[in-house]
């Protein structure tokens, strides 16, 4: 009961002093609201960017591209090599009227386009599916440079070259949010220990009282240190709430758009853990910055 | 209660505040500590609060040696006495009731005995009806019963108290003492240091004279 009692004590005692210094511990909580807003922003793009990625991973595509009017010996040549390749899990052969079925279906509003040209403008080609063992695996570069070298082989296009692009932009937007998330934290930190410090030294006296009528130091410690996890967890729940806001505004200008390789319920908000790990962060910087101005100000 | 042991208290090579001091106050005592001004006597009471420590000597409260206690057992040692200054020391943005129950928060107890405790000492000191008041809404005289209700409410054995009349008129400084008397007939032992001769021959009880640091008289009154 005890322990309860002083926790409750603490508590009122923190509200009370977010109250009473309101401009300054608002300035404290945007700032917290800000860097972790900042840094779930980061994590949300590349946690959206590594998912859809990983998508795309589970069926990449060496897709071959034929010179019009290869004949069918050589199509049948070129198709033996693919069968044979130990890191094909399938492929199809796409001819030209199905190139343009699809492109239709894709571009319905490009469908004029084709039309008033005189021939089918797209190449038959070989849509290759490689098995999710192989990627990124010798095998594949030996398919695909042997397919780039042949004759009848207009291009060839393999989709881990940019999936390796858009990972390594990936890697660049996480180390850049931890960056800016830690240079961010930090400065929240140090605002969260100067109000703290400046609540202390309004409050000299009252500490020296505290002192005296046999408080112990985490007793007269404890309100401020609550100030601050309660200044880091305000921060934390705006930070959440503004980055769903944000997400939801995504997602409905994406539904609007309609991308043809892109669908809206692909992307995921924070999960339930990363929502708590940024939450539980802002509380630890608030602590921390509270911890921190409170080791020298405060002494028995 | 309390034990001194040539006690010296000394703050710097130039001056010396206490000087081999050697005091018995047995329990259930009323004392005053007086003086002139620089006798020694906030320092002899510091010492007792452990907010200082002596230079040489031994000091013994409620048969706590001070020089076996730590740093992190002075507040549970400090939450047996109960400390009552010229100043009042009160907590100018608490009401009267939240000054009062503080040290009852302090040691964690629960809302409904420190009501319950708030009410009967207050109604003790007479300013039950001043409970949602703030000190500065109070006169002199109730901001220094309220700290002495905030002194009594954890039923401290050992009652010090600093000049606790210097702000107040006699007639105040009067009621003040007689709370003090009050308290020291329920079994609290009281020390009161005061420069006020006037008060103490009224009062009456123990005098320890301090001039210079130096015990020069002990007698009764």
């Amino acid at each position: 009961m005890r322990p309860l009692n002083v926790l409750r004590y603490f508590l009122q005692e923190a509200l009370s002093n977010l109250w009473t210094n309101r401009l300054n511990n608002f300035v404290s909580i945007s700032i917290i609201t800000f860097s972790l807003s900042t840094f779930g922003l980061f994590l949300l793009t590349a946690g959206n960017l590594s998912r859809l990625i990983g998508r795309w991973t589970e069926n990449i595509q060496v897709n071959v591209f034929l010179q019009k009017g290869t004949d069918r010996k050589d199509v049948k040549r070129l198709e033996s090599i693919i069968r044979s390749s130990a890191c094909v899990a399938r492929y199809a052969y796409i001819n030209e009227e199905e190139a343009l079925r699809r492109f239709h279906s894709y571009y319905p509003s490009m469908r004029e386009l084709t039309a008033e040209l005189e021939t089918n403008p797209f190449p038959p080609s070989y849509e290759i599916t490689i098995r999710r063992e192989f990627q990124n695996n010798r095998a594949v570069q030996e398919l695909v440079k042997q397919m780039r070298s042949d004759p009848h082989v207009e291009d060839v296009e393999y989709d881990q070259e940019w999936i390796d692009r858009v990972q390594f932009i990936i890697g660049f937007v996480r180390t850049v949010g931890l960056f800016f998330g830690g240079v961010l934290m930090f400065t929240a930190m140090f605002s969260i220990s100067n109000v703290i410090k400046l609540m202390v030294q309004s409050r000299k006296d009252e500490i020296e009282i505290m002192r005296l009528v046999g408080a112990t130091n985490a007793f007269i410690k404890g309100p401020f240190l609550t100030e601050g996890i309660l200044q880091g967890l305000l921060g934390g729940i705006l930070a959440t709430l503004i980055l769903f806001s944000v997400y939801q505004a995504i997602l409905t200008r994406l539904l609007t758009l309609n991308a043809p390789f892109f669908s809206a319920n692909q992307l995921q908000f924070l999960t339930n853990w990363m929502m708590v790990a940024l939450i539980g962060g802002g509380m630890l910087v608030g602590f921390l910055g509270s911890f921190f101005s409170l080791r020298k100000l405060v002494k028995l | 209660m309390i034990k001194m042991f040539h006690v010296t208290k000394r703050y710097d090579r130039e001056y010396t505040a206490l000087q081999d001091l050697s005091l018995h106050i047995p329990k259930g005592e009323f004392a005053f500590v007086t003086g002139p001004s620089g006798a020694g006597k906030s320092t002899l009471l510091k010492l007792l609060i452990r907010e200082e420590t002596p230079t040489s000597g031994q000091i013994i409260v409620h048969g706590r040696n001070f020089a076996t206690v730590t740093e992190h057992q002075i507040p549970i040692l400090r939450r047996n006495m109960g400390f009552v200054f010229q100043d009042f020391k009160l907590l100018k943005r608490k009401t009267v009731y939240e000054n009062v129950t503080f040290v009852l928060h302090v040691i964690g107890i629960s809302v409904k005995i420190q009501k319950k405790r708030a009410f009967e000492i207050l109604k003790m000191v007479g300013l039950q009806h001043k409970m949602h008041s703030y000190p500065l809404q109070l006169s002199g005289g109730e901001q220094q019963r309220v700290a002495i209700a905030r002194a009594l409410i954890n039923e401290p054995v050992l009652l010090l108290a600093d000049e606790p009349t210097g702000n107040l008129d006699p007639e105040l400084a009067l009621e003040i003492m007689q709370i003090f008397k009050r308290i020291n007939a329920r079994g609290t032992t009281v020390l009161v240091a005061t420069h006020d001769r006037d008060m103490i021959q009224r009062i009456k009880g123990r005098v320890v004279l301090l001039e210079r640091g130096h015990l020069t008289d002990d007698y009764s009154l």
